[in-house]
């Protein structure tokens, strides 16, 4: 074929848009701010100015480095600033982006993987104590009166032993922020909740909270008398509320004012993550008080039972669905199918087989899982030639140890006629069972898949084949 | 009907003949196909925006993906990847960048949803990571900006932060 002349600078504006809106907003500003003046204006549209998001995607191996950061801390921030309404950061750069410069037209800020101690602090005014006045620090004297949208995400994965009561902290930010925030519309609210211990309840306090611009509120509780606590006229403008209840105890009545009409709630969508028990007595009379309603949502609770006569133990399985968790662990061949988008983390555990269709259906019902783990013992019974390959296109890492794990299953993962694998994989599997599977590093039906993982984790350090690992692995980093 | 078969001609005059099924993957063919009734072996579509390399490249495609699921809808807030490309799409895209962009065009014109998706991924990867300087070269970008106008931007930058 003749080769073409045409180059990314001749194709149309629509065109390029189309190119530049498959990549994060952060790419595009960061690789085409100031190449040319075309480029410069195309990419300076709100299309990707006005929502960004400066931190790591969830266990995203590709995090952004420190160039990348400092480009748009001394360069792109500024010359874009007016047009920024919304963004997404995390704690450990958060202080330095908002300092940068000006940010006029901000409405939402939603900061993620906050530690509880810390979080507690930026509401004090200990963090970002660079500019103290009147008490207030410079982040709370900035935004106080300009965010109209806050998002409070708390990390489990991100937080250490705290020395304070990690449920007293939840209910200090969730009250400092109405206190503070006197425009707040969207309040999303994502506390540390990984134990009973820690949850979100305001039973035993009830802060004083009020609000009269609160439009949309998505919280996390532990009691059903939290949610009606929210609801019992506090927050007189709320049309929205996305609630997920921890906790199956059922309330004792009365509890909070709960028979005042909610006219403005539109939309009322209600998780349980545990047993749905109090849908007669508690649900129905509230629900009655939503005299307007337009949108009600319940999330349907889906059980089921797996043995493992080998370990004599039973697991039973209880969730709600449609499932608003990341993580889903312990799925066996039993598993009954479904769509889980917010899954990022699964592990397959099973005494029986895991067999080609079940890694088919895994991906299916899991269309963005990144990480992903097997303990399974058994080796596969079906290996018939003929099968479709299965992608993981989201999936970034894989832990294969054999301790845990048949080595039938990381031939499944590395053989390129069984699975398609993406680049930036990073493996965790024994060095013994890789050797096999990939016949001393030399086989080819293997050799595909290996020439994409990024990061290898063995268990020792080969000595011997050090060598004839970096052939095979050529983009693996030792580690 | 399986197997019945369309004539699509290229800018430059050639013809191929492809099977209707395949060619509807074009939304462009399929709704001249309808509105104008063409269904006889002997009628020629003219694709005038397309040459006969990039138009026998699009067929090899819509030809591979023929048993494909009608790709999803967009949605704003789905996700971005750009990862998901299939291994026989990467090497089936392994051309020259004209080439790569003239595919962008042809799919956009003849309104192949999966086609432009995928050779947009392609080029969104090669900006992907890059600095400025590193775009330029990649793409052969010439810098219009004036050394006053680079001057000018750096010092509102410079007001910015010490305001």
């Amino acid at each position: 074929m003749e080769n073409s002349f045409i180059q990314l600078n001749d194709l149309p504006d629509e065109i390029l848009l189309t190119i530049l809106k498959k990549l994060p907003n952060t790419d595009v500003l960061y690789s085409l701010i100031g190449v040319n003046k075309r480029l410069d204006t195309i990419v300076k549209d709100s299309i990707f100015t006005r929502y960004l998001t400066l931190m790591t995607p969830c266990n995203d191996l590709s995090r952004i480095t420190e160039p990348i950061l400092n480009r748009f801390c001394v360069e792109i921030l500024s010359e874009i600033r007016h047009k920024i309404l919304w963004l997404n950061l995390e704690l450990s750069s958060m202080d330095r982006i908002l300092l940068s410069t000006n940010y006029p037209n901000l409405l939402g800020l939603a900061l993620h993987k906050l530690i509880p101690e810390k979080a507690s602090e930026l509401f004090t005014g200990k963090i970002f104590s660079l500019i103290l006045l009147n008490n207030e620090s410079y982040f709370i004297r900035t935004f106080k009166n300009q965010l109209s949208s806050i998002v409070i995400d708390i990390d489990i994965n991100e937080c250490p032993k705290s020395t304070s009561s990690i449920k007293d902290i939840n209910i200090f930010i969730f009250t400092q922020i109405f206190k503070m925030f006197k425009n707040l519309q969207y309040f999303k609210f994502n506390p540390f909740d990984d134990s009973h211990y820690d949850r979100l309840t305001f039973r035993e306090s009830r802060p004083n909270i009020l609000s009269s611009t609160l439009l949309v509120l998505r919280v996390v509780v532990d009691f059903y008398e939290d949610c009606l606590y929210l609801l019992d006229g506090r927050f007189n403008q709320l049309n929205t509320i996305y609630v997920t209840i921890c906790s199956s105890k059922v309330p004792t009545l009365p509890v909070v004012n709960n028979k005042k009409k909610l006219p403005n709630l539109k939309c009322f969508s209600l998780t349980h993550r545990s047993v749905l028990s109090v849908y007669n007595n508690i649900l129905i009379p509230q629900l009655h008080r939503m005299s307007n309603l337009e949108e009600l949502s319940f999330s349907k609770i889906i059980s089921y039972i797996d043995g493992f006569p080998q370990l004599n133990q039973f697991h039973c399985h209880i969730y709600s669905y449609p499932y608003s968790l990341t993580h889903y662990n312990y799925i066996t061949n039993n598993f009954r199918g479904g769509l889980f988008k917010h899954v990022c983390k699964i592990s397959l555990v099973d005494e029986r087989p895991f067999e080609h269709e079940f890694f088919l259906q895994i991906a299916k019902s899991f269309p963005f899982v990144r990480e992903l783990r097997i303990h399974n013992r058994e080796p596969q019974n079906n290996d018939k030639q003929q099968c479709s390959i299965i992608e993981y296109p989201h999936l970034t890492k894989l832990v294969l140890t054999q301790s845990h794990c048949h080595e039938n299953y990381l031939e499944q993962f590395l053989n390129s006629s069984k699975m398609y694998l993406s680049n930036n994989i990073y493996l965790i599997v024994d060095y013994d069972s890789l050797q096999r599977v990939t016949d001393n590093f030399t086989s080819d039906t293997t050799r595909m898949n290996c020439a994409k993982i990024k990061y290898l984790n063995l268990d020792i350090q080969p000595e011997l084949s050090l060598d004839l690992i970096k052939d095979y692995f050529p983009c693996a980093e030792l580690c | 009907m399986a197997g019945h078969k369309i004539k699509l001609q290229s800018s430059d005059g050639d013809t191929f003949d492809v099977e209707v099924e395949i060619a509807k993957q074009s939304a462009t063919i399929k709704t001249m196909l309808e509105d104008l009734g063409m269904d006889e072996e002997e009628d020629v579509i003219p694709l005038p925006n397309v040459n006969s390399a990039i138009l026998k490249k699009v067929i090899q495609w819509a030809t591979h993906h023929k048993d494909d699921p009608p790709p999803p809808e967009d949605d704003e807030n789905r996700e971005k990847n750009t990862n998901d490309i299939s291994s026989w799409d990467q090497d089936f895209l392994k051309v020259d960048q004209g080439t790569l962009f003239e595919l962008i065009l042809a799919a956009n014109y003849l309104d192949i949803k999966g086609l432009l998706d995928v050779t947009c991924k392609t080029v969104a990867n090669m900006i992907k990571g890059k600095t400025p300087e590193e775009i330029r070269r990649t793409f052969n970008i010439k810098n219009d900006f004036t050394p006053q106008e680079e001057e000018q931007i750096k010092k509102e930058n410079e007001w910015c932060e010490e305001k």
